[in-house]
């Protein structure tokens, strides 16, 4: 099975595409957003969930 | 006579007994505006004409003993993402300087049925997010007042107008309220609907509002949801259950917030408050990624066309939320929106036995410098769960700036919470005015 991406990985995945949808200058001055959405993207990936876990609905009545 | 100081409570009174009407209270804060608008900056547009046609209205109908509730005659300013009719919408951005809509938003129709009078739009971030609007801190010009509600906070905090509606989708309301000193409410997501505000993240968006007092935040939610709520009338029965949040909030806060909010824990404590030392839920680690992910994603599809279209028209901060928005793949948006459920559901067994959950507003007092609204991380959880939060002034820190305390409770519990922060708000006794505008 293959192992989850590190934060570097996503990284350097993440600012591959902003060179290709916005060019090397506008991806470089993104760099910092790039960095904080990576580290959040590993942050959720590793964090262990269950099946039952769903996605979340507005918040009900109590 | 210093009607700009009058509570909503008061002013409210004031008109049913004839005492003042709604366009001597108008003129009043009209004035207010134009003495101090100049240093502080909270207005887009004041509306001076069409509110005083609204006043002269509601005057003759208040002479004819018709009051329509407790917002009668009460001058009220709108965050600048708020449709409102004919008048002038811009969302704090270039691309919308000249829209003017055809239809107010639901809040604002409600606040005219209500018998509000809009003031103006207050001044907002661009789209709500934190590229800052040019707002001052009253408490000191050189400070900001927060964001992206930063007009309606500065202008309830100088006494421009005694209400003034926001919103939050990570700390947009609490934030502003508390470093400027003044009461703020982030309800129940959609208690308060959000047709006709200009969206950042529909699934975050909350539509909230800044007062002086808790007592006037539950005359503006009764008067909008028709829900009883509470009174000085009718207090809680006893003192407070309050669940004590620490780890992050402790270790993320400045020494002086921390100190300042402790020492307001200690008065609540001795004013009969039972105080619960109470864990984190696990999935507080990823809270704040979580939120971001789905914040980005959801803000990138809002702005999807015009980032392609008016990419030079975004401002920094926006741009890099946007294009990382972009970037986000949709499982990890998902992944995200499952951790929302896990908190959610830890969240409501952590509140399970208490009136609330305390944390400080903020992890700093209002910044120097206006280049940065503040930091959320102590809002947005709640605003990722969708539960009402609500800042009440606290304290002043040693350089005159406010501090407040957070508290939070169930989702459709307002009642409770808006009783457990009148409390709160009695026993610390801080209803503070900025000193350069009593």
């Amino acid at each position: 099975m293959e192992p989850k991406p590190s934060k570097e990985e996503i990284f350097v995945r993440l600012l591959g595409e902003a060179n290709k949808r916005w060019g090397k200058e506008v991806a470089q001055e993104l760099k910092s957003d790039i960095e904080r959405a990576s580290e959040a993207i590993w942050q959720v990936e590793k964090f262990k969930l269950e099946p039952e876990n769903e996605p979340s609905r507005p918040p009900g009545r109590v | 006579m210093n009607n700009h100081k009058l509570s909503i409570a008061k002013a409210s009174e004031g008109i049913r007994q004839r005492e003042i009407t709604p366009s001597e209270l108008l003129e009043s804060h009209l004035k207010r505006i134009e003495r101090n608008e100049h240093d502080i900056r909270a207005w887009v547009t004041v509306d001076t004409d069409r509110a005083r046609e609204a006043a002269a209205r509601l005057t003759e109908e208040s002479k004819q003993g018709q009051f329509r509730g407790p917002l009668h005659g009460v001058p009220v300013g709108v965050k600048d993402i708020y449709y409102s009719a004919g008048l002038r919408t811009t969302m704090g951005s270039p691309i919308y300087s000249d829209f003017i809509p055809i239809k107010d938003s639901a809040v604002v129709s409600a606040l005219r049925d209500a018998g509000a009078i809009i003031i103006g739009k207050t001044e907002t971030t661009d789209f709500a997010y934190t590229d800052p609007a040019p707002t001052r801190n009253p408490w000191n010009l050189q400070h900001t007042p927060g964001g992206s509600s930063s007009g309606s906070a500065a202008a309830v905090a100088s006494g421009m107008c005694p209400l003034a509606f926001g919103s939050q989708t990570g700390g947009s309301i609490i934030r502003p309220a508390a470093f400027c000193g003044v009461v703020g409410v982030k309800p129940t997501y959609d208690l308060l609907s959000r047709e006709g505000v200009y969206p950042l993240a529909w699934s975050l968006d909350h539509v909230g509002f800044f007062v002086r007092s808790v007592l006037d935040a539950s005359l503006v939610l009764g008067a909008l949801t028709g829900n009883e709520m509470p009174s000085l009338d009718n207090p809680l029965a006893e003192p407070p259950r309050i669940g004590l949040l620490r780890g992050f909030f402790q270790d993320h806060a400045d020494g002086v917030v921390w100190e300042g909010f402790m020492e307001s824990v200690d008065e609540l404590r001795e004013a009969g408050a039972q105080v619960v030392e109470t864990p984190l839920p696990d999935s507080f680690s990823v809270v704040h990624s979580a939120h971001r992910l789905i914040m980005s994603s959801e803000a990138a599809s809002v702005h999807q066309d015009n980032f392609r279209s008016r990419l030079d028209d975004y401002r920094r901060k926006l741009r890099g939320l946007v294009a990382s928005g972009l970037l986000v793949p949709a499982s990890a948006y998902l992944r995200a929106q499952r951790i929302k459920g896990l908190f959610i559901e830890e969240v409501r067994r952590t509140l399970k036995g208490l009136d609330c959950l305390i944390t400080p507003s903020a992890p700093t007092p209002a910044l120097l410098g206006l280049e940065s609204t503040g930091d959320a991380a102590f809002n947005s959880p709640w605003s990722l769960t969708g539960f009402p939060s609500i800042t009440v002034p606290s304290a002043l820190t040693k350089d005159g700036l406010p501090l407040g305390i957070q508290l939070v409770n169930l989702p459709y519990q307002e009642e409770v919470l808006l009783r457990t922060a009148l409390w709160c708000e009695e026993a610390l006794g801080s209803r503070l005015w900025p000193p350069d505008y009593p």
